[in-house]
Order: structure tokens, then C-alpha cells, then sequence
């Protein structure tokens, strides 16, 4: 079942998981009202638990990348299995970027409707 | 933004061309190298600065151009079937205004907007951004008018065959007229 | 023997014997084709038929807002052209233009002699070709969808849309995208598994990765539309509330699920796209292509951020400020392996020796028109901006920017450079540049000037505007513009067409090309190679001068026709190296008469006889279990000899035969549309007014227990059954009879232990999903009876393993689908009842 695509797409699939989390915990927050009080720093509770969330999701990704890198991919040609290494290398950099760009407004943008 | 696309798309193309037309020109670049710099080395600080001022920009928008303590002016704005009916929750005694928007000029007005049937959208092209009414929701828009006078607002978003005729006007009055003006007391011109 | 020996290393004798196994027959034989250059060829021209009459619509809509306040044109029939311009566009053109595209390039450039599943893309073509006849059959009969291309409800609902009109768009469109959904399942197994020997990963033609990873992208984008229209049709046919808020729905859960298919579509239509111009870019600049792996990686990671920004199209429905972040950011972040594809390009076009022609003319169009689009794209992507623009003449600038400029542009670059190949004939006639000029200045003349009208504030879709807001000389310029334009696609339908009738014969591989499409005689035989190659480079690096003799002569592999069997070879994925003998399925009318059936179905739903509905499913699952009747059952032997002294097992006996990875995908994209669902509904409980529902009448929790639980018997009997021949008698028994009970309990449980689904959205939820699991129970049923009734009829274990291992993919999904109901109807009610968390 490891098939070395998957490995490829590996480092991205932790992206888009930790997207949909994000996201997903936004939006219940609203919902359920977490984003009303604030604990600390003048900052709600909703806010901490993105920020966090967006933290893990970031430390899962790099942890990706060194995973993948510590392992190399077996198949028969040297040649391919470069390719694949390579590949799946630069594709894990940028799900990292990726990952530090997107949340970066969880830090101080409006967090629920007005 | 405007020149810089305008710079980017020139070099872009440009690049192309010489490309194409100059005979090696580019060589001495290697492959690797044009990728790095045209993919990465360009395209990300640009890219940086224009996501992280649109989101400031975003913020100051959404506030409204308000400073905490200043007040705003909270205006229902209900869509339906193809006009648009405003009322005035905290004005008392003012009756509802179809397709006609009355706003005190200087200060800065929250529209809620709502739907009693389709999805439409408000716009003042010329005071701020638009927002959908989406029926079951209300949703908030902040905009401002500086200076007293008469704007044109019209619905954005596809709601059927009336759709195109679904134009509102807004009128900014002077503050001290506003009120009057509201409850219909003021006769205009 | 005697014939085999004459045919050894005699083309023209090896010809006639393959083309009498692989040509379709003449006459009402068409309808029976299976074979990948005429289903292709289909595909394609069946587009262009669409392109041509959206382009009509086109110009019908330029012409409408040419002045101010003009009659040509009432609101009424405006929104049904524009609805249909932007549906015709995407879905009945764009789309399926590629899939022929792909399905007609891909077997050649992988060397190998047609896909994995010749029968299914027969069955993709009559879905598409009847579900677009409905749609046209509605423009004709003026009843066409009129709520805009992406069907915003409650507009297009049954409260203000009665008529049959969004009908005619939710259950066309779901018709066509069957043929979306199957093209992606074939492509990707055909790239997966049905190469050249030798090909590995890293040696596959850039075009295969591209199709790869946009065939992947169907696969997970197509369902949330499929889910959405489903619901819709629901909701108008039986009233169940998905989108009424004030029962429960939201209006914004059809914004989501068509968005999260709308986007990635875009990025589906240009990959191809760009798939072309990775192909034929280097070709024409003399030199290989830059930056290989690079590409491969950036169009992965574009597959995924194409994902992640669907609410770019929804920045101004109310959803709050940080939220909107992630998507703008993910939007302007989908710029760079773009930039990083445009820059190979130029690199590779740096590093050569570009030759001028007609298709670099084409690809000169595309990198002016699509950066401009680019650029406009990164301005919409931000916040501010687009909540000025949204909606706006700026944003059908910008869509029709990328949309022409990464497609358009692109195919016509391809169809130069192509046709030939598929002709066999090379154009004499030069109308070509001046049709270009004219396409490329209309182009631009049209929409450059209408980003400046959509800054003025005019919003899309309106049929016509007061002429004091001065966006009339705007429109008059587009609309002049869009004439040139038009004028100059009549051109190149001329052009092509003096090609076919006086274009003369060439010899082989006209643009010195290094791939494996022009290793063969043009116009293309039906079976692309008399033998199969052996790969020792690079795909795009190879040389056909040499390659095309050695294989007609039947040097390759499969080099001699054996019992008039369809045979190609199966590799393994990453390596490349042969695994087995795939035998494929003749010419047969099957795929049409599936499509026959599944259209009656749609017919039916559109018209409202829903009680005769079954009658139409049942002959549609008829028909597809007539479909493994005629799968191949000689070949006892393990080991077939495939040429060059090396033998491999024949498919069904493989240990990953090209049917299971088929079923993995088809799982993949059912799962999506099942947790589409399920998200779907918590949505609804986060966003939806009306919650919580007053009266929700909770499922008896031990019946669905013991429903899911009777379900998964399916699962346990399919491991027993593996065991031996007695115990698949067992097995498939245990799990038949476990089908039959659970179906009958979950049924049960949707119709009469739940408030009537038309009360409110939860109960609608649940009873959606009931009914899922209930379906693919039924379908679960119908693999175990057919275990059984093979169990009983055919002793052989070994030539049915596949079968088995088949059916038990399905048995293990249809377990955890019913589990997954058990745990959303928990959660469900916990979060109604707790009052939140
Ligand atoms: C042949 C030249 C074309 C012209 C002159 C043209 C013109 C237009 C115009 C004026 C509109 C806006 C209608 C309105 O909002 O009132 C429009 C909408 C649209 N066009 Fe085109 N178009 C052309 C080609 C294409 C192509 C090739 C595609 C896609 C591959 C396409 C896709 C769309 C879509 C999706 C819409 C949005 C429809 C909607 O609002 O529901 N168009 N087109
Ligand atoms: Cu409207
Ligand atoms: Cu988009």
C-alpha cells in the first residue's frame, strides 16, 4: 500500500488535513461562541486554539519532511528513486511554506462575523 | 497594483520575446537558475506584501474607518424581489425607505443586510464593497460617505429577470439634516 | 503457424491482422466502437460542436449589451444565454474537449495500443453526447437553465424556479459527468499501469504527469458537485430541505459544494492546458524540457492549493475576516507554481533554438493572454479588492483572460501542431496567421476593455443599463472586438478544413519530435503500435525515425496477433517493467445500451415519472453485470510469452490487475462524496438558521446498531470466501444474506423511524444518508450474488480471485459506510441535544 506517490503527496495531504481542522474550528467557534471572552492577552480562546492548531499543524508538517527524507523511497533504478526523492522533497518545502503562509492570519484577523 | 502588474506582465513578455527572437539570449543563465528566479525569487516577496497589506487593508475596511469609541449608524437594508427596503432601527418613528438610501455623510454607517427571497448583494460602488443578503443570514457591511451628496447603489448578485432594473440611490445628508430627513420631516430639494 | 510465420517481421501482413482485430466495423458497427482513437476523435469534435454554439450565445450576449437599452434580447432569454453560455463552455466543451484529447494522446504517447478500459470510455461518450442533447434540446425548446452557470439557490429552487429549467441543468450535468468521472478513473489507471515497457515514474512523458495529477483532481473535485446537484434535485423533486432556511438549510451549502468543485476546476481545465505546451514548447525550441522534476512538483502542490481556495468566490457572503484569510493567502499562493511553469518555458525556450510556426504563434497568445489573467487572478484573490470587483464585468475579463488564454490558446497550439498527426496530412493554405492576428486582437479588444466597464461598477448579468452611467462605449468597443474575434475561430474552422481536403502527406514525425506519437504511420492505426517498445530514456527524448520501423516491422513486444485477442502490456507503476498481459475487451454495444438505460433514468427523473424510476436503475445494473460476462476467461497459463523471451501472467491472474485499482479509485471518489455529505450536513448545524430542530425524532440506536452491524457481515463473508471454493459458497451466502437484512433495516429505519425528511434539515441529513448506505448495500448484494451464482457454476477459484478481491473492496467500504452512519447519527444528536458543545 506505500506506494511512492503517496509519500509524494504525503507532506500536502498534512496541509490540506490541518486546513480543514482550522477551518473547520473556526467556524465551530463561532458557532458555539468561544471567540466572546478573552483569557488572556486580550485574546479569546478561540484564537489560542487556532493558534495552536496552526502551530501542530506546522511542527506535523516538518516533521514530514524529515520522515520522508530519512527514508528512501525502494524501487528498482537508481534513477527513479532519485526522481522520486527529489520530487517529493521539493513538494514537502512547499506544503511547509504553504502551511506558514495560509494561517498566518489566525494571529490578529477579525475572527467571527461583526 | 495596477503598475506593478503592469511591470510584471512587461517582463514577462518581454523575456518571452527575447527569448524566442534573440539569439542566446539567456544562455549564459542556466535552467535551474531561471526557474529559481522567475518562480521563487520573483514571484514571493511580491506575492508576501501584497497578501499581508490586503489583509491590513481588509481589517481597516471591516472596522469601517471607526476608532473604537465612535458610534455607527446601524441601517437594515432588506433585499426582496427586485427592490431594496431600508429601515432605521434606532431612529424612532422612521418609516421604512424603498430603493432610497438615506445615510448622515461623515459617519460611519453598518448596513444589515438580509433577503426575503433570493440571494442579492449591496453595493455603493463608490462608498465600499458590496455584501451578499443570503435569506436566513444578516449580514454586515460597513461604509462611509465624506461628503454629502447622491451615490448609486445597485444589486450585484443575479436575483432573476428583475435583476438589471434592482438600482437603489443613496443620499448622504449633512448630519444635522439626517434625522429630520429620515422621519420624513425634511422635504429635499 | 503458417500465418504467424508470414506475418513475422512483415508489416504489411502484421497490419492487416491487427487492424482486422482492433478496426470498428463500418456501418451500425460505430455504435459498437470501443476503440481509443475514435472515441477520442469523438469527444473532441462533439466539443467543438459546443464550442461553436456557445460561441453563438456569445455573440448573442455581445450583441444584447452592445447598447444601452436595447430589445434584442428580454431578461428572460438573457439569463437562459448566459446560463448556457458559461455551462456549455465549461462543461460540455472545455472538459470534455481534454478528456478526447487525453484519451486520444495518451495510449500513444505511453506506447502502448489504447487504455485500460476501451468499454468505459464508450460509455463516457454516449453519457456526455445524450446528456448535452438534453441540455441543447432545453436551449431549443427555451427552457433552459436561466439561474447562471453555478445555480446559486434559492434562485434556481422549486419556490422561484417552477419550471423544469434547473431540472434540466442538475440532471444534465450530473448525466455529463459521469463521462468526467469515468474519463478520470481510466486515465489514471492507463498512466498508472498500461505503459511501455521501461517507462518508469521518472521516464513518463510530461503530459502523463500532467493528466495523472488532473485526472486525480477530477476524481476528488467531481463529487461534492455531483453531492450538491443531487441534493438540489432532491430538495426540488421531493422537498427535502438541504437549502430552504426555514427549514433547517443554507443556501451557502450549495455555494461550498459547488465552489469546492468550481475551483479546482478551473485549474482542471488549464492543466491539460499546460500539459500540451510542456510537450510541444520543446519540440519547437529543439532542446528537452527544463526543469522536469520541478514541474512534476509543482503541479502536485498545485493539485492540492487548487483545493484550498474555493472561497475566493464567496468573499462576500458574510464569512468572517480570518477565515477568509486562509483562502485569499492559499489563492495568492497558487501563483508561484505557475510562475515556476512559465519560467521553465522560458528557460527551455532560452536554452534552444526556437523555430517560428503557427503553433508558436498559438503559444506567443497564451503567454500574453495568461499572464494577464494571472495578474488579474492575484488582484481578485485579495480581499479589498474583490469586494469591489466581485461580480462585476472585471471578473468575466479575468475569467475569460485565463479561460482563453489557458485553453484556448493552448488547444489551438495543439491543433496545429497535432492535426497532422491525425490527418496525416500537413497543411498548404496560410489563412492561419491571419486568423490568429484576428483571434488574438478580438480577443483582446473585447476584454481588456471590459476589466475598465467592470471598474465603472457594472455588474455581470445584467441584460441592459441606463446609458447615462457611460459604460456604453466600453460595451460597443467589446462587442466590435468580439466580432473580429469570432470571425477570426470561422477562419481557423476553414483553415482545418482546406487541411483535410488538400493537405498533403508528409513522412514521419514532421516536427522532429522526441516522443512516441509519431513512432507510428498518420492518420494512426486503431491499435497505435504493430508491437509495443522497450523504454530506455526519457520519453520526450526518444527518437521515432528509428523506433517507428523496428515496431511496424514487430520487433517489440506482442509482435504477433494471437486469437484475435486485444492484447497490451501491464507494468508496475513505478518501475515500469511488465507484470502481466492485459487482455481488453472487443467492440460491443453494451456501452451504448448502458447509456441508453442510464439516460431513460434521468429522462424519467427530469419528467417526473419518479415511480417508474427503478425500472430504469434496474436495467442500468442489468447492463453493467452484462459487462463482466464477456470478460476473458481462457488463458489458464501463468505465464503467457509476451516476446523478447519474457513471460508474464495473463491480468486476471496478476497480483495488482488494472479492475482492482480501478475499484480503489472509484471508492476514493465515492468516499469524497460521502464525506462531503456528512461535512455537508455538520455544516448545516454550524451555519443554517433554525437550528436546532424542535421535534427531532432520534433512529432506535440498537436497530442501527444491528444494521450496520448485519452490513458488515458483507466484509466478514467476503474474507471467508477467499478461503476456498466450498467456503465462497459460504461466504458470499453469509454476506448476501447480510445485505438483505441490513438494507431492509436501514431502509426502514429512513422511511419510519425518522420524522418526515421534509420537516427539517436533520432529519433530511439522516435520511440522505441512509439511503447512501442502503445503496451501496444493494449494489453489495448484487457483487455477492454474483459470487455465488459464479461459485456455483465454475469450480476454478483461481480465474475468479479477481472478482472476489473486487467485490471485497466493496464489501469493506459498504461496512464502513454504514458504521460512519452510525457514528454521524451519534453526533448529530449530541450536538442538537447538548444545545452545542
Ligand atoms: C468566444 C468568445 C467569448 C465571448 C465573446 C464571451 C463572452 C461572454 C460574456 C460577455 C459573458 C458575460 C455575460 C454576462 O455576465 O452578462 C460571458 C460569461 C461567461 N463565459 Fe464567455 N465568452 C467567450 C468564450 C468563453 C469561453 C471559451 C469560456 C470557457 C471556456 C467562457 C466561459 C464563460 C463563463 C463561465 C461565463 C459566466 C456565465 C455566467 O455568468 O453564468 N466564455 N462570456
Ligand atoms: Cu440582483
Ligand atoms: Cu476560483
Amino acid at each position: 500500500m506505500r506506494h511512492p506517490l503517496l509519500l509524494v503527496i504525503l507532506a500536502f495531504v498534512v496541509w490540506s488535513g490541518t486546513f480543514l481542522l482550522v477551518y473547520a474550528t473556526q467556524a465551530t467557534g463561532c458557532s458555539v461562541g468561544w471567540h466572546n471572552d478573552e483569557i488572556a492577552f486580550w485574546r479569546s480562546p478561540l484564537r489560542f486554539i487556532l493558534i495552536v492548531l496552526v502551530i501542530i499543524g506546522l511542527v506535523a508538517i516538518v516533521g514530514t519532511l524529515a520522515w520522508l527524507r530519512r527514508r528512501n523511497t525502494l524501487t528498482a533504478a537508481l534513477e527513479t528513486s532519485t526522481f522520486l526523492d527529489d520530487v517529493k522533497t521539493y513538494v514537502a518545502i512547499g506544503a511547509i511554506f504553504s502551511s506558514a503562509f495560509c494561517f498566518a492570519g489566525v494571529f490578529w484577523l477579525t475572527l467571527c462575523p461583526l | 497594483m495596477l503598475w506593478g502588474s503592469f511591470a510584471l506582465f512587461t517582463l514577462v513578455l518581454g523575456l518571452f520575446l527575447a527569448a524566442v527572437l534573440v539569439p542566446r539570449f539567456g544562455r549564459g543563465v542556466s535552467q535551474t537558475r531561471w526557474i529559481i528566479l522567475g518562480g521563487l525569487v520573483l514571484p514571493l516577496p511580491v506575492l508576501t506584501g501584497l497578501t499581508f497589506y490586503a489583509f491590513a487593508e481588509g481589517e481597516f475596511l471591516l472596522k469601517g474607518a471607526v476608532s473604537e469609541a465612535d458610534e455607527v449608524l446601524e441601517i437594515r437594508a432588506t433585499g426582496r424581489m427586485w427592490q431594496w427596503q431600508f429601515s432605521y432601527p434606532s431612529v424612532s418613528g422612521s418609516p421604512v425607505h424603498t430603493d432610497l438610501l438615506h445615510i448622515p455623510a461623515g459617519r460611519t454607517v453598518e448596513i444589515i443586510a438580509e433577503s426575503e427571497d433570493v440571494i442579492h448583494s449591496f453595493w455603493v460602488p463608490r462608498l465600499g464593497g458590496k455584501i451578499d443578503a443570503v435569506p436566513g443570514h444578516s449580514n454586515r457591511l460597513r461604509i462611509r460617505a465624506d461628503q454629502p451628496g447622491r451615490y448609486g447603489g445597485i444589486c450585484s448578485e443575479y436575483c432573476g429577470t428583475g435583476h438589471a432594473g434592482m438600482q437603489f440611490e443613496v443620499q448622504a445628508h449633512r448630519q444635522e439634516d439626517f434625522r429630520e430627513v429620515v422621519t420624513g420631516g425634511f422635504r429635499h430639494d | 503457424m503458417t500465418e504467424n510465420q508470414s506475418i513475422h517481421h512483415n508489416p504489411i501482413a502484421l497490419h492487416k491482422a491487427l487492424d482486422r482485430i482492433w478496426g470498428t466495423k463500418p456501418g451500425w458497427g460505430r455504435l459498437a466502437a470501443v476503440n481509443h482513437n475514435v472515441i477520442g476523435v469523438r469527444f473532441m469534435l462533439t466539443a467543438l460542436v459546443f464550442f461553436a454554439i456557445g460561441g453563438v450565445l456569445a455573440m448573442l450576449i455581445r450583441t444584447q449589451l452592445a447598447s444601452s437599452q436595447s430589445v434584442f434580447m428580454d431578461a428572460e432569454t438573457y439569463g437562459q444565454v448566459f446560463t448556457m453560455h458559461g455551462t456549455i463552455m465549461m462543461f460540455l466543451f472545455a472538459i470534455p474537449f481534454f478528456e478526447g484529447m487525453a484519451i486520444y494522446l495518451l495510449p500513444k504517447l505511453l506506447g502502448t495500443r489504447d487504455l485500460a478500459f476501451p468499454r468505459l470510455g464508450a460509455y463516457g461518450y454516449w453519457c456526455y453526447l445524450f446528456g448535452g442533447m438534453i441540455l441543447i434540446g432545453a436551449l431549443l425548446a427555451g427552457v433552459a437553465p436561466n439561474s447562471g452557470w453555478f445555480m446559486y439557490t434559492p434562485l434556481s429552487s422549486s419556490v422561484y424556479a417552477p419550471g423544469i429549467n434547473s431540472d434540466v441543468w442538475l440532471l444534465g450535468i450530473t448525466f455529463v459527468e459521469i463521462s468526467a468521472l469515468s474519463a478520470a478513473v481510466e486515465i489514471i489507471v492507463t498512466i498508472m499501469k498500461i505503459r511501455a515497457p521501461g517507462m518508469s515514474l521518472d521516464r513518463m512523458p510530461i503530459f502523463a504527469w500532467y493528466m495523472l495529477v488532473v485526472a486525480t483532481m477530477m476524481l476528488i473535485g467531481f463529487p461534492p458537485l455531483i453531492l450538491g446537484s443531487i441534493l438540489l434535485e432532491v430538495e426540488r423533486a421531493f422537498d427535502l430541505p438541504f437549502f430552504d432556511p426555514t427549514r433547517g438549510g443554507d443556501p451557502l451549502l450549495w455555494q461550498h459544494l459547488f465552489w469546492l468543485f468550481g475551483h479546482p476546476e478551473v485549474y482542471i481545465i488549464f492543466l491539460p492546458a499546460a500539459g500540451a505546451i510542456s510537450t510541444i514548447l520543446p519540440v519547437l525550441a529543439g532542446t528537452p524540457l527544463a526543469g522536469y522534476r520541478m514541474i512534476v512538483a509543482a503541479i502536485v502542490s498545485m493539485a492540492f492549493l487548487s483545493f484550498g481556495l474555493w472561497v475566493h468566490h464567496m468573499y462576500t457572503v458574510g464569512i468572517p475576516h480570518v477565515a477568509l484569510s486562509f483562502f485569499s493567502a492559499a489563492s495568492a499562493l497558487v501563483a508561484i507554481p505557475t510562475a515556476i511553469q512559465i519560467f521553465a518555458w522560458l528557460a527551455t525556450l532560452a536554452h534552444g533554438r526556437p523555430r517560428f510556426s503557427i503553433p508558436m504563434l498559438h503559444i506567443f497568445g497564451f503567454f500574453f493572454v495568461f499572464v494577464i489573467g494571472g495578474l488579474t487572478g492575484v488582484m481578485l484573490a485579495m480581499v479589498p479588492f474583490d469586494w469591489q470587483a466581485h461580480d462585476t464585468h472585471f471578473v468575466v475579463a479575468h475569467l475569460h483572460y485565463v479561460l482563453v488564454g489557458g485553453f484556448i490558446f493552448p488547444m489551438l497550439a495543439m491543433a496545429y501542431y497535432w492535426v497532422p498527426h491525425l490527418t496525416g496530412k500537413q497543411p498548404v493554405q496560410h489563412l492561419s496567421h491571419a486568423a490568429f492576428w484576428m483571434i488574438f486582437i478580438g480577443f483582446n479588444v473585447t476584454f481588456f476593455f471590459m476589466h475598465l466597464t467592470g471598474l465603472r461598477g457594472m455588474p455581470r448579468r445584467i441584460f441592459e443599463y441606463p446609458p447615462e452611467f457611460g459604460w456604453e462605449v466600453l460595451n460597443f468597443v467589446s462587442s466590435m472586438g468580439s466580432f473580429v474575434m469570432a470571425m477570426g475561430f470561422a477562419l481557423v474552422a476553414l483553415d482545418f478544413i482546406l487541411l483535410f481536403k488538400f493537405g498533403r502527406a508528409f513522412r514521419r514525425n514532421p516536427w522532429k519530435a522526441g516522443t512516441l506519437e509519431w513512432a507510428m504511420p498518420t492518420p494512426p492505426p486503431p491499435y497505435n503500435f504493430a508491437s509495443i517498445p522497450r523504454i530506455d530514456n526519457r520519453a520526450d527524448l526518444l527518437d521515432p525515425d528509428v523506433i517507428g520501423p523496428h515496431l511496424a516491422a514487430g520487433r517489440g513486444y506482442l509482435g504477433i496477433p494471437r486469437d484475435d485477442r486485444m492484447e497490451v502490456l501491464g507494468v508496475n507503476s513505478v518501475t515500469g517493467e511488465p507484470e502481466q498481459l492485459v487482455l481488453l475487451p472487443r467492440q460491443t454495444f453494451l456501452p451504448f445500451w448502458t447509456a441508453v438505460a442510464t439516460g431513460s433514468f434521468f429522462l424519467l427523473m427530469l419528467f417526473k415519472f419518479y415511480w417508474a424510476t427503478p425500472v430504469a436503475l434496474s436495467a442500468v445494473i442489468l447492463c453493467f453485470c452484462l459487462w463482466s460476462r464477456s470478460g476473458p476467461s481462457s488463458f489458464d497459463d501463468d505465464a503467457v510469452p509476451i516476446g523478447h523471451g519474457e513471460t508474464v501472467p495473463v491480468h486476471i491472474r496478476a497480483e495488482s490487475p488494472p479492475s482492482y485499482l480501478a475499484m480503489v479509485l472509484t471508492l476514493v471518489a465515492d468516499a469524497t462524496l460521502y464525506i462531503s455529505l456528512l461535512f455537508g450536513c455538520l455544516f448545516l448545524w454550524i451555519s443554517a438558521p433554525n437550528w436546532p430542530p424542535e421535534n427531532v425524532q432520534n433512529p432506535n440506536l440498537w436497530l442501527l446498531i444491528l444494521a450496520a452491524t448485519t452490513m458488515s457481515l458483507g466484509s466478514l463473508g467476503s474474507r471467508i470466501s477467499k478461503k476456498s471454493a466450498h467456503m465462497s459458497l459460504v461466504g458470499n451466502g453469509l454476506a448476501f444474506a447480510g445485505y438483505l437484512i441490513s438494507t431492509g433495516l436501514f431502509i426502514s429505519i429512513a422511511f419510519y423511524s425518522l420524522a418526515p425528511a421534509s420537516v427539517h434539515a436533520a432529519t433530511a441529513s439522516l435520511f440522505v444518508v441512509f439511503c447512501y448506505v442502503t445503496l451501496h448495500g444493494v449494489v453489495g448484494s448484487i457483487f455477492a450474488a454474483h459470487a455465488l451464482w459464479r461459485a456455483l457454476r465454475d469450480h476454478d477459484m483461481s480465474v475468479r480471485a479477481l472478482d472476489l478481491k473486487i467485490g471485497g473492496l466493496w464489501h469493506d467500504y459498504s461496512a464502513a459506510s454504514g458504521f460512519g452512519a452510525v457514528g454521524f447519527c451519534l453526533l448529530l444528536d449530541s450536538l442538537v441535544h447538548g444545545g452545542g458543545l
